[in-house]
């Protein structure tokens, strides 16, 4: 039994995830937000405690803001404005094709960062919506139904492709943190996925699971490789020099990728399996501003 | 240098070499791995090819060693061998010359043929031997030619009865040396190795064989009539047709049905006439030669005796119921006279005969004392304890005389060879008195002594004979007398005691110059030669071979340091293999 058909398992790694939510938190301080009161500084002015500016009083201001002790001095009607408070909006993309789920170790770490971030995301207090996504389909995913480790069963209707996961078609919120997990192991030019993520102010972050399989497969010798979105076979030989070509070839892809990313304002993490997730996260999510220490 | 492998079978081991490549080519025969980067993997299509089952070999230094261990082992186990620059390869093949040997007589010659394809080609000089077992049959062959001896083959004619290989062995081991291959090619394996260190090819094989197995003439009421035996030497009954030919006419074919073992009698009388030739023939089996039985009308010599005129007729009366004697009233034309010695009876110098005392006083008492044969061939085996002789006066003994039976001190019969030529059987004791016709030791005696005087008469003769079996034939001696001629064979007459019958089956006529001694015919009957149920096949070709590249080939010097290479190179694999592993787990780790 796979860690994605086991719901028990999917539970205890929401708890697991709760606990490294505690250690690295999303980067919601880097930005102003939007929406719904909360803990968050917001872009306009509200009913926090940090002060942000004076101005005169206007009619139609609310007069509890009147700053009565500068109307004492001045005698002029003044307003004190406080920053806004706000809960960020968080719009959470997993990636669900199979080439995710393609090694037990990809497996689990694809599955511990969708856990994290939607941990790390409730935690924070943010409006989350997810939203599972394979080629142009996709399926609207609830906290509850999250949590509760039922999720698979819902994707599990999602046709595999091998195409490029189709982002415009997601009803992603105006000035939402867009977290996108994925692979990122598909053709095509990452232009198109990453300006999705950053459209109408939305602040994108990449997460990027990868196995030592993909990066240094040792490949040596005749294969029948499997592709995991068709399940079909295919063919080749690979000697060390097309093993060295094909190196560069995943090097520069995501080289492409990060490039990409770093025109758009997009911080991008690619997280190995090969280690321990907290470790991992925090090699690479630190660095990229994927993630920041609590 | 020519090599030869002392080990074929150590061949087997290059099926290492496939085994190696399909080790190395199968563990990295197409792996089901998932692969989530195909379309890289796509975008170097035309640099990745299809995969193969089997890729092209490549360089992998342990996949190299492993081969090149293959390739030494199998070095090591086939034992090379080099032809030594000084070889001389003696082959002796004794053809086993036992008549039994003519059934197999094709896989005798294509043996022969094999062992002949051990030589080593034209690098070794060969001195090569073709013998018969007969010891006394010249050698077929000695030379250096294959193809000579080949040709000799067709000379071998095994036609002799059981008898030991052991002289033409030792004369074989003497012409090949020490080292050399002795080989007998017989056709039936031996109870024990034979001498000389020969190597035994057998070719035979159980096969049925019915045949001839002898043959009386017998003259029954003037006509003459033969008894044949034929017999199945097989474990299985046997169905054959016989018939009988004379005189260019041929009696239709009978069947003849024998049970396993079985031997049956057939009897027939000489066609009438002038006809004294007969073959009876039986229908044709693996062996041929007993399967035709000649036979002439007997011939024998007529003895013609003479009793001289004192000779009472009780005397002429005992040597006519001997046959074949014929008594005469001429002593000239006798051969031999027959009388009784009177006191003034002188015996005739220059004439065989046999002589008896005149009657005795009855009175005179009965001869005592213990009755003694000589040893001589006319009195071996014969009973004479209950002869009565009365005493007499005895003949003075001359020095030629040979006592053949003494009682007491007094001789009762002598043989006397006359200077003249005669030869004379003296009985010393009278025919009235004594009981000596009833004696059948007389008799014999009798029968003997005409047999030698019927042997030795110059007069033709018709008779059978087995094959190869001995013939005295009276002939004329002296410096003057022509040899013995065999058909066409001219015997001198030093060696006319050898002289034997053909050794193969037929007629044949035995001549004096231009006068006929003996009319004979010789048929085969050896029951020994003719049971093939003991023939069975063994090879020890093999060890011949064996012998033979011991012999003339000298091993490889350095087999101690391919074998010191073979462990490095087994440590050299293992070394390599292991540091690659742990080089590709470093890698992943």
């Amino acid at each position: 039994m796979t860690l994605l058909n086991d719901a028990t398992a999917l539970r205890s790694l929401h708890a697991r995830a709760r606990g490294w939510a505690r250690v690295l938190k999303l980067p919601f301080r880097q930005q102003r937000w939007r929406g719904h009161a909360g803990e968050f500084m917001g872009g306009g002015t509200g009913s926090s405690l940090d002060f942000q500016d004076h101005r005169i009083y206007l009619p139609g201001d609310d007069p509890r803001q009147i700053n009565w002790q500068a109307y004492a001095r001045t005698g002029t009607y003044s307003m004190k404005l406080y920053r806004e408070e706000v809960r960020p909006l968080v719009d959470v993309i997993f990636d669900v094709s199979a080439s995710m789920f393609a090694f037990p170790a990809k497996e689990q770490r694809a599955l511990e960062l969708f856990a994290f971030v939607v941990e790390a995301s409730l935690q924070s207090g943010a409006t989350l919506r997810c939203h599972a996504i394979a080629g142009g389909n996709h399926q609207h995913l609830e906290p509850e139904v999250i949590l509760s480790g039922q999720w698979p069963e819902r994707v599990r209707e999602l046709h595999a492709s091998a195409a490029a996961p189709a982002l415009n078609r997601l009803p992603l919120r105006s000035g939402a943190m867009r977290l996108l997990i994925s692979d990122l192991l598909f053709p095509g030019e990452p232009e198109s996925t990453l300006a999705c993520l950053s459209a109408r102010n939305g602040r994108g972050i990449v997460f990027a699971p990868y196995a030592q399989d993909e990066a240094d497969p040792g490949w040596d010798g005749n294969y029948e490789f499997i592709d995991p979105e068709t399940s079909l076979p295919h063919e080749h030989r690979v000697e060390s020099a097309l093993l060295k070509r094909y190196e560069s070839a995943y090097k520069r892809h995501f080289e492409l990728w990060k490039a990409a990313a770093l025109k758009h304002g997009i911080a991008m993490a690619r997280v190995s399996a090969a280690v321990d997730f907290q470790k991992a996260l925090q090699h690479e999510g630190i660095a990229s501003g994927g993630v920041e220490s609590a | 240098m020519s090599l030869t492998l002392a080990n074929t079978w150590g061949l087997w081991a290059l099926l290492g070499l496939p085994a190696v490549v399909a080790i190395h080519f199968l563990q990295r025969r197409n792996r089901r791995v998932p692969a989530t980067t195909l379309f890289l993997l796509e975008q170097m299509k035309r640099e990745s090819r299809t995969g193969n089952r089997f890729e092209r070999l490549r360089t992998s230094i342990p996949f190299w060693l492993q081969l090149l261990m293959v390739l030494l082992l199998t070095w090591l186990l086939v034992q090379p061998r080099w032809l030594k620059s000084d070889a001389v390869q003696r082959i002796a093949i004794v053809m086993d010359a036992s008549a039994s040997m003519q059934a197999f007589r094709e896989p005798a010659m294509q043996a022969a043929e094999d062992v002949l394809g051990l030589l080593e080609g034209p690098l070794a000089r060969a001195e090569l031997t073709l013998l018969s077992s007969d010891a006394e049959a010249p050698s077929l062959y000695h030379g250096t030619q294959p193809g000579e001896l080949s040709q000799a083959l067709t000379q071998w004619e095994p036609l002799l009865g059981v008898h030991d290989f052991t002289p033409a062995l030792r004369v074989a081991r003497g012409l090949a040396g020490p080292k050399g291959v002795v080989v007998l090619i017989t056709d039936h394996p031996l109870p024990a190795s034979p001498q000389f260190a020969a190597k035994v090819i057998s070719v035979g094989q159980e096969t049925d064989n019915a045949g001839w197995a002898g043959v009386t003439v017998e003259e029954k009421d003037s006509q003459w009539v033969w008894h044949a035996l034929v017999k199945n030497y097989s474990r299985s009954s046997q169905e054959r047709q016989w018939r009988a030919s004379a005189g260019g006419a041929e009696s239709p074919w009978k069947p003849l049905k024998l049970g396993p073992d079985e031997t049956q009698t057939l009897s027939g009388p000489f066609p009438p006439g002038d006809v004294q030739e007969l073959v009876l023939q039986l229908s044709d089996d693996a062996l041929k030669l007993d399967n035709e039985l000649p036979l002439v009308r007997p011939l024998p010599k007529l003895l013609s005796l003479c009793p001289l005129d004192a000779a009472p007729s009780a005397l002429a009366e005992m040597f006519s119921r001997h046959a074949h004697v014929r008594i005469v009233g001429v002593p000239g034309e006798s051969d031999l006279v027959a009388a009784v010695m009177t006191p003034d009876f002188s015996l005739p110098e220059q004439r065989h005969g046999c002589f008896f005392q005149a009657r005795a006083d009855e009175t005179a008492p009965y001869l005592k004392g213990s009755i003694v044969a000589e040893p001589h061939p006319l009195v071996e085996g014969l009973n004479w304890q209950g002869l009565l002789v009365r005493d007499s006066k005895p003949l003075s003994r001359l020095a030629q005389d040979r006592v053949l039976l003494w009682q007491g001190e007094r001789p009762l019969i002598s043989l006397r060879q006359m200077p003249a030529g005669g030869r004379q059987l003296l009985c010393q004791f009278d025919l009235e008195t004594s009981n000596a016709r009833k004696l059948p030791a007389l008799a014999v005696l009798l029968h003997r002594f005409l047999e030698t005087l019927r042997g030795d008469k110059l007069a033709p003769e018709a008779a059978n004979f087995d094959v190869r079996q001995k013939i005295s034939v009276a002939h004329q001696t002296g410096p003057e007398a022509a040899p013995l001629r065999l058909e066409t064979t001219e015997i001198p007459l030093a060696q006319a005691r050898l002289l034997r019958a053909p050794s193969k089956p037929g007629r044949f006529i035995v001549r004096q110059g231009e006068k006929v001694l003996l009319t004979a015919a010789a048929h085969f009957a050896d029951t020994r030669e003719a049971d093939l149920t003991q023939a069975r096949p063994f090879n020890e070709i093999d060890q011949i071979k064996a012998v033979q590249i011991e012999t003339l080939h000298e091993s490889d010097p350095n087999q101690r340091l391919w074998l010191l290479a073979l462990l490095f190179l087994l440590l050299g694999s293992w070394w390599f293999t292991n540091s690659k592993r742990e080089a590709q787990e470093a890698v992943r780790a």
